[in-house]
């Protein structure tokens, strides 16, 4: 009897949930982010434009489906943090929308279902590094690193690196050092990126007890850090002009970009208000999308 | 078997999955069509 009222329960909880807390289990924001970067791999790959449209376009609802699948099993492992973050408390599973295990089950079979349309569809290189972000994202980052070390992001940032090699690869079926160059790109930007979210989201992750280097290290040496991280990416960005991926155009946009990027650091490091924290991760987002855009300009 | 209310509620949820499972066998048929060609 007590088992059927439990059953019951669970039913009426994951039937309240409609289509739209599905879709946030997917992380639509992040989503955009690596189609974007995914795009911009498959763009500059050599070969696009002899790609079938169709096997372009079943590569990149691949890499959305993966990217929002891992995303999914991450609501479903953070699900007790996130009930405790301002930042993730109104997400479906933390609100009682849909069941933490229905969650999974919709991300483990979406997982495994872009991987092997990617493989069979595209190609198996391109389904292979898929499938590598997935397990990185899952399981080196969210199961692993994100509750133990200050460096959680700095290692699994590699996870949300993937996207441009994955478009490469579904043009090319290969890797190359030019894909190896945006992966690093990303992978660089990514500490940056979330540490300058950590500096005013600090009290969230604290009650939450992740250990971001705000809360470990302190603001100031989280600062430095970032700056150590901002003056790499110039370099980094120019990557693709030296080996020949992308030309002039590109590179003085991506020395532009980069070099406000580090001036907006500075700022930070100035500054012991929040305000230039929340503008250097406003501007760290709307950098990455440029510095793609720019790749992308350049190729026309 | 009565529908019952737990049906009405899922039923969205159930158009939906049949719907992406249909779009799926499509997009791999297209695709194998389209190999076919190429490959020939």
């Amino acid at each position: 009897m007590q088992k059927t009222m439990a059953m019951t329960s669970t039913i009426t909880t994951s039937a309240d949930s409609d289509a739209s807390d599905y879709i946030a289990l997917l992380k639509p924001r992040v989503m955009s982010l690596v189609v974007f970067t995914g795009f911009a791999g498959m763009w500059v790959a050599p070969g696009f434009s002899s790609l079938h449209t169709l096997i372009a376009l079943t590569a990149m609802i691949c890499l959305a489906l993966n990217a929002g699948a891992a995303g999914a099993i991450n609501m479903w492992f953070d699900r007790d943090i996130d009930a405790v973050m301002k930042r993730t408390k109104n997400r479906p599973i933390p609100q009682g929308r849909v069941d933490a295990d229905e969650a999974l089950g919709f991300g483990i079979v979406l997982s495994v279902l872009s991987v092997l349309t990617m493989g069979v569809g595209v190609n198996w290189t391109a389904a292979l590094l898929l499938a590598a972000a997935n397990v990185f994202y899952v399981f080196v980052y969210t199961i692993w690193l994100k509750r133990r070390t200050p460096h959680n992001i700095v290692i699994g940032g590699a996870a949300g690196a993937f996207p441009p090699m994955i478009g490469w690869a579904a043009v090319t079926g290969d890797v190359s050092w030019a894909s190896l160059a945006l992966f690093a790109l990303i992978f660089i930007w990514t500490p940056p990126h979330f540490w300058a979210l950590s500096l005013f989201a600090n009290e969230d992750y604290k009650r939450a007890g992740i250990p971001m280097l705000p809360c470990v290290a302190g603001v100031r040496t989280t600062k430095i850090h970032m700056m150590g991280y901002s003056l790499l990416l110039l370099p980094l960005s120019m990557a693709p002009y030296f080996l020949g991926t992308a030309g002039m155009g590109y590179g003085i946009s991506a020395l532009a970009l980069s070099a406000f990027f580090i001036f907006t650091n500075a700022r930070v490091i100035l500054d012991n208000t929040d305000k230039s924290a929340r503008l250097m991760f406003g501007y760290s987002v709307f950098y990455l999308f440029a510095v793609f855009l720019a790749l992308m300009i350049d190729k026309v | 078997m009565p529908i019952s209310d737990i049906h009405r509620k899922k039923r969205q949820k159930n158009i939906i999955v049949g719907l992406s499972i249909l779009a799926w066998v499509a997009l791999i048929w297209a695709i194998t069509m389209i190999k076919m060609t190429h490959a020939g």
